[in-house]
């Protein structure tokens, strides 16, 4: 990959003044031309992750019979009532279980038919611990027996296979995320997209981009073969999407105005204000127009309830809901919300019953919201009983990848036998898309 | 003797010095044709045998794999006291009593109650300057290692971070037994796997899981479930207990107690043996148990990771067959064990030239020890946060990424962001009076000197055509109308210092300058 003299010129015209190099001159095969509009009726997957286990009994709750009982008596200090939250009463209409009074969007959302709840999502073998539920939902497998060579992330398994490019899949704020681990395609992993860029040096302003284009010329001589060359292409991609992304933000702020998000911090709360952002940069590129098939990102933390569970899980979840209320508002005002399935996903639930400090023990089973145009509302999966509640924590009967597959195969339209090898006790294969 | 320049390193080659035989002290000078020593029967790459004679290029492959990266000065003293003595020298781990004192007094306000970011500063200013790296960065392998982070841990515990960090920084040179003892029984380790919590009514199998799948055996590798439960039941008994007042008034802490009644002193049976209840001693017991019942897998467990780290990747069973027979052999020392590896002819084997990519201290730290531009330490942690890799916080219990998952998106940005920090806060105390045009030792003025001088400092390979650009970089500058000549000009001061700067960063920037 030399670099022509031509080229050179090219590019430090273009990077006069900015601060930045005009990388995308550089990228060869991998320019790409401005764009301003979504690509038109483009799948795609939006997962956000509520780190820490998201205590779902009380995210959705049982509001009738013995399950509202049980709950009740296991919950004195955190069950809600039935006056409390928000009926499930319109759309699809099931009234067993009510909506945690922080999720007025979602209520919204299932009243307009595009809201799946999907119960007892879990996995084989309970494991209590974070790490290794993270890991298993991260690799996609529940024994992490992968055949030698196979990436472990099922993100990069997927990507491998149906999108490997930069831009293929995407993360925003989660870091370096085990989902993505093995992926060639270098894809962005980004904390944000304001943050993806070169800082600058203003003492010795224009030498900064003359350093940077040096460095470019040398990244584009740099020899393809062996690990110094596996390294140049990862930092040629991220380099080549740094002016991407400055475009990408720009072209999203003209182009508004758009909803608000909620992007301020909470004292005592340090996890509120991260979903908002994330989510604000995912509509930005998909204003842009990338061919993104699956985005990641999160409420990075908080969900570990052990004790004083209230008021910081109404937080959570009011900046859960803030904030998916805002990306859908975009995500209508740029008509793809039919294209977008968003998984709300976390790595365990907790226990039925509220420990000694006011807050909730890891648990297991829990649940998963799906929601979009393309999702058909509903209840999905086994519902929460009496029984399940007398429980120490509930059992799963829908494994996670069950619905990972069936967002891939039924809205993407790409297979996932590659992606989730490994075979399940349990299947309940899913219809909500 | 550490950062006195000497001018003589970048331009004597190929200095071969002998090896004496293992146990005995100093190398001497004499030199000789150089190059690694000769092959075993089984190639190069698996030879144990110790080398015979190493070379300056030797020198500063061993220090870009075991100092945070070259420097003249450490190759200055490796050549002045000999490898095989140097070896032993840095094993021996000399007292840093005058640079941890420094550090306290740099970056602990509050000894009682230093926060989880203070220590990490503390021990990052240490990486950056004391005389023996090897310490750090071998520390930094068992803290990867066995990885337990302080975010467990709330404000009247911190305080135990100065046992924790102390024993991957003064406790991994004895037997393996007493490290995974020590570790066992460390007190952030016994809140991060739950270990104080676990009880004998109910026992709590995180720890023991961990114990052997991530800290001594490797997974599924000769335990079963049945073990873990029964070893849970052996790992009770501790206590973490809240002492209101400890250090005065209105001064709490946590400490980590001992209560016999917690604990499980029933008899439990693992790897088919018999374990007797042995109260607090069955700690010691459990390591026994496990170096006795399945002492090969541990050893060969522990030999692939160092092995991977500091040699290559994926070695053949035959090497870590040998290296593993030599620990069991000597009853899990472990200073014999980095002596072997150290010395041995594989180690300077072309397979063990295959590079490596840094880690994120590695690439810090190395760089702020080879150019001196040393930053104030909250641009340091928050870059160390933005990259991914902050001293006592280890992601999960499986450590930092390995490898190429290094080299993600965002953090080769920020790996850059922290290069513009280090060459353009002029204001930052540590690096104020910092001269570049003394960074180049004498007889280094032209510019293709400078070019190839600083690539050697920071250990980038240029090709021709990237050094190419490098001089032409030095040779012009540019403003808003673009770039334009501007030749090398050693006597302007201006120039001096933007250039030197600029090339820093861009050779810091390669991808060369990731690997080591």
């Amino acid at each position: 990959m030399q670099l022509n003299s031509s080229r050179r010129g090219f590019l430090r015209v273009c990077a006069a003044g900015t601060g930045v190099i005009a990388a995308g001159a550089l990228a060869g095969t991998q320019s790409r031309a401005v764009r301003a509009a979504p690509l038109a009726g483009y799948k795609r997957v939006v997962i956000i992750n509520l780190i820490g286990g998201n205590d779902g009994l009380n995210t959705v709750f049982p509001s009738t019979g013995a399950a509202a009982t049980n709950y009740a008596a296991r919950r004195p200090g955190l069950a809600f009532n039935s006056g409390q939250g928000f009926a499930l009463t319109g759309g699809p209409g099931v009234s067993d279980f009510r909506l945690h009074p922080a999720l007025d969007t979602f209520q919204s959302i299932w009243n307009a038919n595009d809201l799946a709840i999907i119960q007892k999502v879990g996995y084989p073998n309970a494991n209590l611990s974070h790490f290794v539920s993270e890991d298993i939902w991260s690799t996609g497998t529940r024994n992490f027996n992968l055949p030698l060579g196979t990436p472990r992330g099922w993100i990069a398994r997927y990507a491998n296979q149906h999108a490997a490019t930069p831009t293929g899949v995407i993360s925003l704020g989660v870091g370096r995320r085990l989902d993505f681990d093995g992926a060639t395609g270098n894809p962005l992993l980004m904390s944000s997209v304001s943050a993806f860029k070169y800082e600058n040096d203003s003492t010795y302003g224009d030498n900064h981009v003359f350093r940077l284009e040096t460095y470019a010329n040398m990244l584009a001589q740099q020899p393809a073969t062996g690990l110094a060359g596996e390294v140049a292409a990862a930092k040629l991609a991220a380099h080549n999407a740094v002016q991407q992304m400055a475009t990408a933000l720009a072209n999203y702020n003209a182009a508004g105005p758009w909803a608000t998000y909620p992007t301020s911090t909470i004292p005592g709360n340090p996890f509120v204000g991260y979903l908002g952002r994330g989510l604000r940069d995912i509509a930005a590129l998909i204003h842009e127009g990338f061919a993104t098939r699956l985005y990641y990102t999160a409420i990075p933390g908080g969900f570990d309830t052990h004790s004083g569970q209230e008021p910081r899980h109404t937080e959570l979840l009011t900046d859960l809901d803030d904030s998916v209320a805002a990306f859908r508002s975009d995500l209508q005002a740029m008509g793809v919300w039919n294209d977008t399935v968003i998984l709300v996903i976390s790595e365990f639930g907790r226990r039925n019953y509220e420990n000694g400090s006011d807050g909730t023990d890891h648990g297991h089973g829990n649940v998963v919201f799906a929601l979009g145009g393309a999702v058909t509302g509903g209840m999905y999966g086994d519902p929460v009983t009496g029984t399940d509640i007398n429980a120490e924590q509930q059992g799963y009967t829908t494994d996670f990848r069950d619905i990972y597959r069936h967002v891939l195969e039924d809205h993407l339209g790409h297979s996932a036998a590659a992606v989730f090898p490994e075979a399940q006790p349990v299947t309940n294969p899913m219809n909500f898309v | 003797m550490f950062r006195g320049f000497c001018c003589s390193v970048f331009f004597v080659c190929l200095l071969a010095m002998s090896i004496t035989t293992p146990g005995c002290g100093g190398g001497d000078d004499s030199g000789g044709g150089g190059g690694s020593g000769g092959g075993g029967s089984s190639g190069p790459e698996s030879d144990l045998t110790a080398v015979s004679s190493v070379n300056e290029s030797d020198i500063i492959h061993f220090l870009r794999r075991t100092h945070f990266g070259f420097h003249p000065d450490d190759l200055a003293n490796v050549q002045s006291m000999g490898y095989a003595a140097y070896v032993d020298w840095m094993l021996s781990m000399p007292a840093q009593t005058s640079v941890e004192n420094a550090a306290t007094a740099a970056e602990i306000s509050d000894v009682n109650f230093p926060g989880s970011t203070a220590i990490m500063r503390w021990w990052v200013h240490i990486m950056n300057r004391t005389a023996n790296p090897f310490q750090e960065v071998l520390a930094m392998f068992w803290h990867d290692h066995f990885a337990a982070s302080s975010d467990a841990l709330d404000l009247t515990a911190t305080f135990w971070l100065w046992d924790h960090v102390d024993l991957w920084r003064n406790h991994v040179t004895g037997t393996l037994g007493d490290l995974l003892y020590d570790m066992s029984t460390d007190w952030l380790m016994l809140v991060w796997l739950n270990g104080a919590e676990s009880t004998v009514t109910a026992p709590n199998e995180n720890f023991a899981r961990e114990f052997w799948e991530l800290f001594s055996l490797g997974a599924d590798n000769g335990y079963t479930q049945a073990d873990i439960e029964e070893a849970a039941r052996s790992f009770t008994g501790y206590r973490n207990v809240f002492s209101a007042n400890h250090f005065g008034p209105g001064l709490d802490s946590r400490q980590i107690v001992w209560e016999p009644a917690r604990h499980d002193n029933g008899t439990k049976t693992i790897f088919g043996q018999t374990v007797t209840g042995n109260g607090q001693q069955e700690y010691r017991d459990i390591v026994n148990l496990t170096l006795n019942q399945r002492g090969m897998q541990v050893a060969r467990f522990i030999c692939r990771k160092l092995w991977e780290y500091f040699v290559y990747r994926n070695p053949g069973n035959a090497v870590i067959d040998d290296l593993a027979q030599g620990f069991v052999a000597s009853g899990f020392d472990l200073k014999a064990l980095y002596r072997r590896m150290f010395l041995s002819t594989a180690f300077f084997s072309d397979r063990a030239r295959e590079p490596l990519v840094k880690n994120v201290m590695e690439h810090h730290v190395g760089y702020m020890r080879a150019t001196g531009l040393f930053i104030n330490s909250q641009r340091i942690d928050f870059s160390l946060r933005e990259c991914g890799q902050e001293p006592t916080r280890p992601p999960t219990v499986n450590g930092w990424p390995k490898h190429m998952a290094w080299m993600s998106s965002q953090s080769v940005l920020e790996r850059g962001n922290f290069l513009r920090d280090c060459n353009f806060y002029f204001s930052d105390p540590p690096q104020a009076g910092w001269d570049a045009g003394a960074l180049l030792p004498p007889g280094v003025t032209t510019d293709a000197q400078v070019v190839d001088y600083l690539a050697y400092l920071l250990q980038v390979t240029l090709t021709p055509a990237q050094r190419a650009e490098a001089l032409t970089y030095i040779n012009s500058d540019r403003n808003a109308g673009g770039v334009f000549s501007q030749p090398w000009d050693i006597g302007s001061a201006t120039q001096r210092d933007k250039k030197i700067r600029g090339l820093l960063y861009i050779f810091g920037l390669h991808p060369t300058y990731q690997l080591r």
